[in-house]
């Protein structure tokens, strides 16, 4: 079982919304040990992924949100709706959970605060800075559950 | 007195709408309407852009099926441009289209379509979805996750990412295979042709249980339009365009897809903001058609690989062999043949040396000012239509949508499936259920069509003929 999945998700072409995208970014740039997906959205397919890991971080923009903010997600998670368009973090947990009998040990989503959402492909001065703090929140998660050495030179450097 | 019952949102499709089901004084079926209520009017918005940009913008009207929008777009700019693409660059966008089907196919039969067929019509619409089949049916729900996944795998190999690529560009493709995923998408290939094999044996079996129903699930003649090859095989990127009635007969055949104007109309309702294409010579609304799976199979003379072949053949037997198979519910045995024959395909075409030539793009300016590109989506013949300057730049923009062109289809399968099952004097879930799943025949993608997408529980209103709610649940 590996150690760690980051994913980032989000429509990268609608400003803020790719806000998670942009921060799996900065972390896969920072911490080249750990594994980083970034996608558009969450879907059925990410279950057989995160089955095999021990600690997956799930990053999203937030419209409520007014900090970044880092939250556990009690695991087990029971079945709840889902759709091929739009799945929950939760929900792919569920899925692996159910699919392959596995489930990581740890899950968190880590909210980033978005306020704009038009076409553009660069984030808002105020969201990108919540990037920067997110992805020290991440660094510390990482340092937590996925802290060998080679994982968090990087880190320790930056 | 008259009713009109409302099924709003329709679930487990790929878009936003609502069917209205209109009882006459006796209680019984007048009509069914299927509506779509969403709009995004890529059309409009895409004035003023160039025509480069095109493929990466239109690739982005739909997250199922973008690597379609993406060929369309990209073939109408070698159009505008008048240029012929190398060998190696045409076999990858044929190889992206095939993985565009089977992602896009898998997706419909196993998450959207099964959940009816496995669980039941009847069975409880909370456990009615793809859930409820991993609780019953969990390998083949695994199954069926990892065979859309061996599509977007394709996909992502080719294009860099999954969803929504600008790989394709006028002219070619921006990237050359890269060779060291060959055997890693080929390691698939046994894996992805079981599950399809397993697909089809399980429907098989569900033709056999639902033998009473299907009868009613738009069961039409129609005329049938698609793209074959020249020889008249199954196609999926170029070939020309055949028209075949419901008895069999080819009524038109070796059409210009480029000229689609001269023989495919479209009108306006105003109570749908989905258009309703008709074949001209026939007129509005006597010029209905289906194009899709159904369609495809149904058109062609023979389908280029094996297995897919076979299955061809029996599909034929079933419809009578001089006949067309007109019943709706029979596209989902036509996408599973098609699923099949995309993953033979794909192999074969990883086996192709010419697949990993490095010239993969032609370049020329703008030679002409309108182009149109044209290909075989999932769910029907797709055309990008651009007129543009000199420059380039975008002046007008048609986009002629597989799940409009079965607009019609699938209102009068909607009218047919209500008047065998709705009791004006009930609304029975599983019957409600069933209007749905004629729907979801035709896998169709609002998305695309209009343009949007959503989530959908179901929300079914009860009016009488003056339009107040009489009635109302919501799940």
């Amino acid at each position: 079982m590996n150690r760690m999945l980051i994913i980032g998700y989000g429509n990268s072409l609608r400003a803020d919304d790719g806000a998670g995208i942009a921060a799996v970014r900065r972390i896969a740039e920072r911490y080249p040990g750990v594994h980083c997906k970034m996608v558009h959205q969450l879907g059925p397919e990410l279950a057989e992924d995160i089955a095999d890991y021990k600690t997956v971080v799930f990053l999203d923009a937030s419209v409520e949100a007014k900090e970044v903010t880092v939250n556990r997600i009690p695991l087990p998670v029971s079945m709840g709706p889902m759709h091929t368009h739009i799945a929950t973090a939760p929900g792919v947990l569920a899925l692996a959970g159910r699919l392959y009998d596995a489930s990581p040990l740890h899950a968190y989503i880590v909210h980033i605060p978005a306020s704009s959402f038009e076409f553009g492909e660069s984030c808002t001065p105020e969201t990108i800075r919540h990037i920067e703090h997110s992805v020290e929140s991440v660094g510390r998660l990482i340092d937590q559950y996925a802290g060998s050495p080679s994982m968090t030179k990087h880190h320790r450097q930056g | 007195m008259a009713r009109t019952i409302t099924i709003e949102p329709v679930t487990r499709i790929e878009g936003h709408a609502k069917i209205t089901i209109h009882l006459d004084d006796k209680g019984l079926v007048s009509d069914a309407r299927f509506h779509v209520n969403e709009f995004r009017g890529f059309e409009k918005f895409c004035e003023g852009r160039l025509m480069w940009e095109m493929p990466g913008i239109t690739s982005r009207i739909c997250g199922i099926c973008p690597a379609s929008h993406l060929i369309a777009s990209a073939k109408a700019g070698d159009e505008i441009l008048s240029i012929r693409i190398p060998e190696t660059a045409e076999k990858l966008r044929r190889l992206i289209t095939l993985a565009q089907w089977t992602q896009s196919h898998a997706l419909s039969f196993f998450h959207l379509s099964s959940p009816d067929f496995l669980l039941g019509f009847d069975s409880d619409p909370v456990k009615r979805n793809v859930f409820g089949l991993i609780g019953e049916h969990k390998e083949f729900a695994r199954r069926g996750i990892r065979l859309r996944k061996f599509g977007q795998e394709v996909i992502e190999v080719l294009g860099g990412r999954k969803i929504h690529t600008p790989w394709a560009v006028a002219g070619g493709v921006r990237e050359a295979f890269d060779v060291t995923k060959k055997e890693h998408l080929l390691a698939w290939i046994p894996e992805a042709r079981e599950t399809v094999l397993l697909a089809l044996e399980t429907l098989k079996k569900i033709h056999e249980r639902y033998k009473a129903d299907i009868p009613n699930f738009g069961n039409f003649r129609s005329l049938f339009v698609g793209l074959v090859s020249e020889d008249g095989g199954l196609e999926y990127y170029d070939g020309t365009l055949r028209v075949m009635d419901g008895g069999g007969n080819i009524v038109a055949d070796k059409l210009d897809p480029r000229l689609y104007q001269h023989f495919l109309g479209e009108q306006s309702e105003s109570w749908s903001y989905l258009k309703f294409p008709y074949y001209r010579p026939l007129g509005y609304p006597k010029g209905m058609y289906r194009v899709g799976p159904l369609a495809r199979v149904n058109i062609c003379d023979y389908i280029e690989t094996p297995l897919a072949e076979a299955e061809r053949k029996c599909f034929k037997a079933m419809a009578g062999d001089a006949d067309a198979m007109n019943n709706s519910f029979y596209y989902h045995y036509a996408r599973l043949i098609e699923l099949l024959f995309s993953v033979e395909k794909i192999e074969q075409l990883l086996h192709d040396p010419s697949l990993f030539g490095s010239h993969i793009r032609a370049k020329a300016m703008i030679n002409r000012d309108e182009g149109v590109g044209f290909c075989e989506a999932p769910r029907g013949t797709l055309f990008h239509h651009y007129w543009v300057n000199e420059n380039g730049v975008l002046q007008k923009v048609n986009m002629l949508i597989a799940t409009a062109q079965n607009n019609l289809a699938m209102n009068r399968t909607v009218r047919q499936i209500a008047m065998q099952y709705v009791d004006g004097q009930s609304m029975a879930e599983g019957m409600l259920n069933r209007v749905e799943a004629g729907i979801r025949c035709f896998d169709p993608c609002l998305s695309c069509s209009t343009h949007a997408l959503g989530q959908m529980p179901l929300h079914l209103q009860l009016f009488d003929v003056k339009g107040i709610l009489l009635d109302e649940c919501v799940r």
